[in-house]
């Protein structure tokens, strides 16, 4: 996985866990110090093709610089299944490799969806600011893609958009350079719920209650400022589940199964609504 | 050699006192000699392993004592040192978590988070925090075997990273004793060792862990106070599998034990987290290097040392055995060393028993049986080699060798005057000693006996012998004595006529020899006399044998022979012919095989002694075997004067013979042979012969000359032979059959087979030519078996021409019948031919019937009652017998050809014919005349009554094919 930091990979981590319970396999769980520690991931990758593991469920920190290690792990004859942010197929394909299965969420709708929530009661003027996850990487350049559709889509001009690579930190000074260089910032999407809580602190620290901001991937963190009216929205992409039948598929590999190439798990907008009338499933059921 | 221990006491040291009063030589020797052989030996055994087994023994478990204490001490040494390099590589691994740990406590970032007073609640601050925490860990966490690193803050945060995110903080009292634990280290790691995982949640239960408090200095009281602390846990099993690979050798197996006694490391992973045994505690209390206990029920060395860093033990556990294992060579060595040595000792022990103790013990036992006379002591010992064993054997042997020596020449003198004196017991000599000095002459009992004297009536002179020799022998006797005496021969032998006191004459052989004096002179001669007159006698009688027959006591043939050329040899000088008269007696066999050979022996006598009576003294009678003899005129004054005597001979034999109280009438032929110039003793027995064979041919009971023309059939008939033996039968010989036609009706009745020889010349022989001579040549058996299957294929061809009414005769030799199995043959031949017994008919003469020997009248009898039938050939001109018509089973009657012939120009002839046809008729026979040639004759045969005629008058003897033509013809007339 990507890092630890993060309370979104703890649920993945635990549905992948409940699927190796289940399932009857032993997981190794690595992840790398920070999202942006791709370099490390690359590494985690070749100590455990090092280290002769079975199988390889792999949540990409970068969609192109881990494919030479997926190919390495490919060639040591260890299927890889790749969950959370894919892998870019063209590469892969200019990298001879095929029939990676990946699961995941359509994070562009995801996103579409978050940020169509959070312009739903958009008066004008209205300015939008993107904070984006880690460029390179396609689910962050998806929802990228899917909240400049949405604040298009409501006609709320994007005035900025930044990457904060997915930390809470990184947001927090990010979101305050922008917001000093565009105060008329009204509205803003971060691609997930880290950046989210961290650009919402510092409009906290700044007193710009005005500021609506939607997150991704229902953190509890999130859902906790959901309630308080701190965030506007996030979207639950069931990390759990995706764990969950990322290390579902690789046993089937391992059986010599056939998986489906690509798994789309659903995504659902969380809001004030969604918290108060159904409280969102506890796991990848 | 007889020892006597009364007078020697006890010289022998082996020897027991117990055993000297035991009488030498008897049944007591034999226990003293197995005790003396048993105490020898197992002194000497004794003192062998003494000296050589003992030492090795004490050496042997000295050894094996000590290397086993050098092998303990040397694992020992070997285990410290790799229990040192195995500690050290353990300290190196700890001191790099320590480091680790060292570096956290020093992080700003790290010390501000957990030191901050007031608790943050607010999500921001926490998961920032978190994720600043989280970056800064998880960059440790990449040593290989970390599982986790825990900050647990006095205020009540905590941190987690590790190999799950998924964490939950630890409770209270948990928390309060890790601080605790930590505070009393003051600002020094502390080795926990091997704990329970303080997140439950994580895979790895078991963890080593090390920790740290992280110190602050208080502004206000300026005091150092702990506000957290670092715990990182390390993978158990990241240390089993380093400590698994790693061997110590020997069986044994590595442990570490950390300072709370439970087990960081053991080969066994499920005891890894256990607290040690109770006796390796006390053991670890008060460490010595090495110390040996009871493990789990095997006795193991242990082993320590101890990290200063951590106060873990690192420990070597080796099982007692396979120590001792290194050692136990050494115990086998001796052992295996310690068998050899007592094998060597039995072996050592074993030949001495057999080369000193068995022969000291044989020797000693041979002196005793030789004392009690024991023959078995007289044998020679074995001797080999030279020392002072085989020593004593040989003069043991040689003592023997003497006496036994001795022994035996005594014995020899005994036995040599025994033999001599039942020599002269049992031998039928006499014996004779002449002492030339004093002319006596010593004469055995036995003479006297021989000579029928009484032992009183001899004189001791050498006159009572010389006397009685034949004046004959005399010369020769004395003759001979005198050469041996002289010295000219070696020995006197001579056979010589000795009168009996009965007057007769004894053959003696007398042998003797002379003993002379140092110049040669004779003094002395002895000898033997032997009775020889019953050899003497045989010889006699063999040479009488050998040229005298034993039935009439006539010269042999040999006898004759030689008599026959001395007489020629006579001849040749005086010019006058010598003169062999042979004959033999007519049908003298049917004498023997009906009256027996006694009879016939006896018969045979009485005739040689007439024929004796009738010839000149000078003449000589000889027989020259079975009823055959012979006379030799050694001078006759003219061939008519041995006519004179054959026909006296003929004349007086012509009379009743009477042989005891039979009287026989018997008749002999005789041929006469005169001798020429050139004539030879073969010559001479042949030409008579030869005319002896005429007579008997031209009708017996008559004599005959030898003359040129006999000499000619004589010829003859040997080239009819060898043509016999020459040409096969099979195609030489051929059938005619000539038919016999009814009287009445002129109807072919039956055809007459004759027999044909084709000669390679192409000339045909009848059978009266081949016949003859293949009943001499014993070829006539296979001859007629040819003819009969001839014969009997022939009917076939008959009958296939119709003639089933036709039957077949064929004539018959006496010999044939002769044969036994003569009518089992005929019998296989018809069934073979499938051929009914009934149409044939066998001709034979009325010689067949003359000579009526068993085997004859069997076979005729067998043939007749099997349905053949026999027709009497040529009646009329032998001895034709009514009597034969009787007898035998005689079916038809042939007039002979020479009574046809004359039929209408002699009435003799004619009248005959009749009779035969009449009695024919009367006996119920068939009768037929043969030879038939003219009308007039089948005309006066037909109004006689004949019933079927044969002859030329019909058909010659014709070939098959145009015999089976006749019978088609009659069939079509």
């Amino acid at each position: 996985m990507k890092t630890l930091t993060n309370p979104f990979f703890l649920k993945m981590e635990q549905g992948a866990r409940r699927a190796a319970d289940d399932l009857g396999a032993e997981l190794v769980v690595r992840t790398g110090a920070q999202e942006t520690s791709i370099e490390q991931q690359v590494a985690i990758v070749d100590e455990l093709v090092a280290d002769n593991v079975s199988a390889i469920v792999i949540a990409p920190g970068d969609s192109v610089r881990l494919i030479p290690a997926v190919k390495r792990a490919r060639e040591a004859g260890i299927p890889v299944v790749n969950i959370d942010n894919r892998l870019d197929p063209d590469f892969l394909a200019r990298a001879g490799i095929t029939d990676v299965p990946f699961i995941s969420v359509d994070n562009e709708a995801g996103a579409y969806l978050a940020t169509r929530r959070l312009v739903a009661d958009a008066a004008s003027p209205a300015a939008a600011f993107v904070l984006e996850g880690i460029r390179g990487a396609d689910n962050a350049e998806a929802r990228r893609r899917g909240a400049v559709r949405g604040f298009e889509e409501a006609g709320v001009p994007i005035v900025a958009s930044e990457s904060a690579n997915w930390k809470i930190d990184e947001a927090y000074d990010v979101t305050k350079r922008v917001l000093i260089a565009h105060p008329e910032i009204t509205h803003l999407f971060a691609a997930n719920d880290m950046m989210a809580l961290g650009a919402s602190r510092y409009l906290r620290d700044a007193g710009r209650f005005d500021v609506r901001v939607a997150g991704f991937d229902a953190l509890e963190e999130a859902r906790q400022a959901i309630a308080t009216g701190e965030l506007q929205a996030s979207i639950d992409q069931q990390a759990d589940v995706q764990g969950y039948t990322g290390v579902d598929y690789a046993l089937r590999l391992l059986r010599g199964e056939s998986v489906p190439t690509e798994t789309i798990i659903d995504v659902l907008v969380v809001d004030t609504e969604t918290l108060n009338t159904a409280p969102p499933p506890a796991g990848g059921q | 050699m007889t020892e006597n221990p009364a007078t020697e006491p006890a010289p022998d040291p082996v020897q027991s006192p117990a055993d000297t009063p035991s009488p030498p030589g008897h049944a007591g020797a034999a226990p003293l000699l197995r005790r003396r052989h048993a105490s020898l030996l197992v002194k000497f055994v004794a003192y062998i392993a003494i000296l050589g087994v003992l030492p090795l023994l004490v050496l042997g478990m000295t050894s094996f004592e000590v290397s086993q204490a050098v092998v303990d001490r040397l694992a020992a040494r070997y285990s410290v040192a790799l229990l040192e390099a195995e500690r050290d590589y353990l300290d190196l691994q700890l001191e790099q978590v320590e480091s680790l740990i060292g570096s956290i406590v020093s992080v700003d970032d790290i010390v501000d988070a957990v030191s901050q007073e007031r608790i943050e609640t607010d999500a921001y601050t926490r998961l920032a925090t978190q994720a600043k925490v989280g970056y800064i860990l998880s960059n440790y966490l990449y040593i290989r075997g970390l599982v986790s690193i825990d900050l647990l803050a006095a205020n009540g945060t905590y941190y987690h990273v590790g190999s799950t995110l998924d964490s939950a903080p630890p409770d209270s009292e948990r928390r309060g004793e890790i601080l605790a634990a930590l505070d009393s280290t003051c600002e020094r790691t502390r080795w926990f060792g091997v704990v329970e995982n303080l997140n439950p949640r994580s895979p790895d239960r078991l963890v080593i862990t090390v920790g740290r408090g992280i110190w602050r200095t208080d502004r206000e009281t300026v005091t150092r106070r702990a506000v957290a602390s670092v715990l990182v846990n390390f993978d158990v099993g990241t240390l089993y599998r380093q400590f698994v690979v790693s061997s110590l050798g020997m069986g044994s197996h590595l442990m570490v034990v950390d300072g709370s006694r439970r087990i960081v490391y053991h080969p066994d992973a499920a005891r890894i987290g256990t607290t040690v045994p109770a006796d390796l505690v006390e053991a670890l209390a008060d460490p010595p290097a090495t110390t040996a206990m009871s493990l789990d029920g095997v006795e193991t060395l242990v082993t320590a040392v101890r990290s200063n860093q951590t106060g873990w033990w690192v420990l070597a556990l080796v099982p007692q055995r396979t120590i001792r294992a290194e050692t136990a060579g050494i115990a086998l060595a001796t052992s295996v060393a310690l068998l050899i040595c007592l094998a060597f000792v039995v072996a050592v022990g074993f030949a001495l028993s057999q080369t000193v103790v068995t022969p000291l013990r044989q020797l000693t036992e041979r002196f005793k049986r030789f004392q009690a006379g024991d023959p078995a002591a007289l044998r020679p010992m074995p001797v080999s080699g030279h020392d002072e064993i085989a020593e004593l054997s040989r003069w043991f042997n040689t003592f023997v060798q003497t006496a036994d020596e001795r022994q035996r020449a005594d014995r020899a003198l005994r036995d040599s005057e025994e033999r001599y004196a039942l020599a002269i017991r049992g031998a039928n000599d006499s014996l004779w000693d002449w002492d030339l000095k004093s002319n006596r002459l010593y004469l055995s009992p036995r003479w006297k006996t021989m000579i029928g004297f009484h032992d009183e009536d001899v004189r001791e002179t050498p006159a009572i012998w010389f006397d009685r020799i034949h004046p004959g022998d005399r010369s020769a006797v004395l003759g001979a004595l005198e050469d041996h005496l002289a010295g000219q021969s070696p020995h006197f032998e001579v056979e010589h006529r000795l009168l009996a006191a009965d007057g007769t004459y004894l053959w003696m052989l007398v042998r003797g020899l002379a003993v002379r004096d140092e110049h040669g002179v004779p003094y002395r001669m002895a000898g033997s006399h032997s009775d020889v007159t019953a050899r003497k006698r045989a010889e006699a009688k063999l040479r009488h044998d050998a040229l005298h027959d034993v039935v009439t006591g006539l010269a042999n043939r040999r006898a004759l022979f030689d008599s026959v050329e001395g007489a020629l040899a006579d001849a040749r000088t005086t010019g006058r012919p010598v003169g062999l008269l042979m004959f033999d007696l007519d049908h003298f066999k049917d004498i023997n095989d009906t009256l027996g050979h006694e009879t016939g022996d006896h018969l045979l006598a009485a005739v040689a002694q007439v024929v004796r009576e009738l010839v000149g003294a000078g003449d000589q009678v000889a027989r020259l075997g079975g009823d055959e003899f012979a006379v030799l005129f050694p001078t006759i004054p003219a061939p008519d004067a041995l006519a004179g005597i054959a026909g006296r001979i003929v004349e007086r034999l012509r009379l009743p013979l009477a042989v005891g109280d039979r009287r026989f009438s018997i008749t002999v032929s005789v041929g006469l042979s005169v001798s020429g110039p050139e004539t030879t003793a073969d010559d001479l027995v042949r030409e008579a012969d030869l005319a002896l064979y005429e007579a008997k041919r031209t009708g017996r009971n008559r004599f005959c000359f030898f003359d040129e023309e006999l000499e000619r059939q004589a010829h003859d008939r040997l080239a009819i032979e060898t043509i016999l033996r020459t040409e096969p039968a099979e195609t030489a010989l051929f059938l005619l059959f000539q038919p016999q036609v009814d009287a009445a009706t002129g109807a072919i009745r039956r055809f007459e087979a004759l027999a044909r020889w084709r000669c390679a010349d192409g000339s045909v022989l009848r059978p009266d030519h081949f016949v003859p001579a293949a009943e001499r040549s014993g070829l006539i058996h296979e001859m007629t078996r040819l003819i009969v299957r001839r014969a009997l294929e022939a009917v076939a061809a008959i009958d296939a021409a119709g003639g089933h009414d036709v039957d077949l005769s064929i004539n018959l030799s006496a010999i044939d019948l002769e044969h036994s199995d003569f009518c089992d043959e005929i019998t296989a031949m018809l069934s073979e031919h499938a051929v009914a017994a009934r149409r044939i008919e066998f001709e034979i003469t009325e010689g067949v019937l003359l000579r009526s020997s068993p085997a004859v009248m069997e076979n005729i009898r067998r043939l007749g009652a099997i349905g053949c039938r026999f027709a009497l050939d040529d009646f009329g001109t032998g001895f034709s017998s009514l009597a034969y018509l009787r007898q035998f089973p005689i079916h038809t009657i042939k007039i002979d050809k020479s009574f046809v012939d004359g039929i209408g120009s002699d009435r003799g002839d004619e009248e005959l014919a009749r009779v035969v046809i009449t009695l024919g008729a009367t006996m119920s026979k068939l009768v037929v005349a043969e030879g038939v040639e003219t009308q007039a004759q089948a005309d006066f045969l037909t109004a006689e009554g004949c019933d079927l005629l044969q002859g030329f008058l019909f058909a010659r003897p014709m070939p098959l094919a145009e015999a089976a033509g006749a019978i088609r013809t009659r069939r079509r007339a």
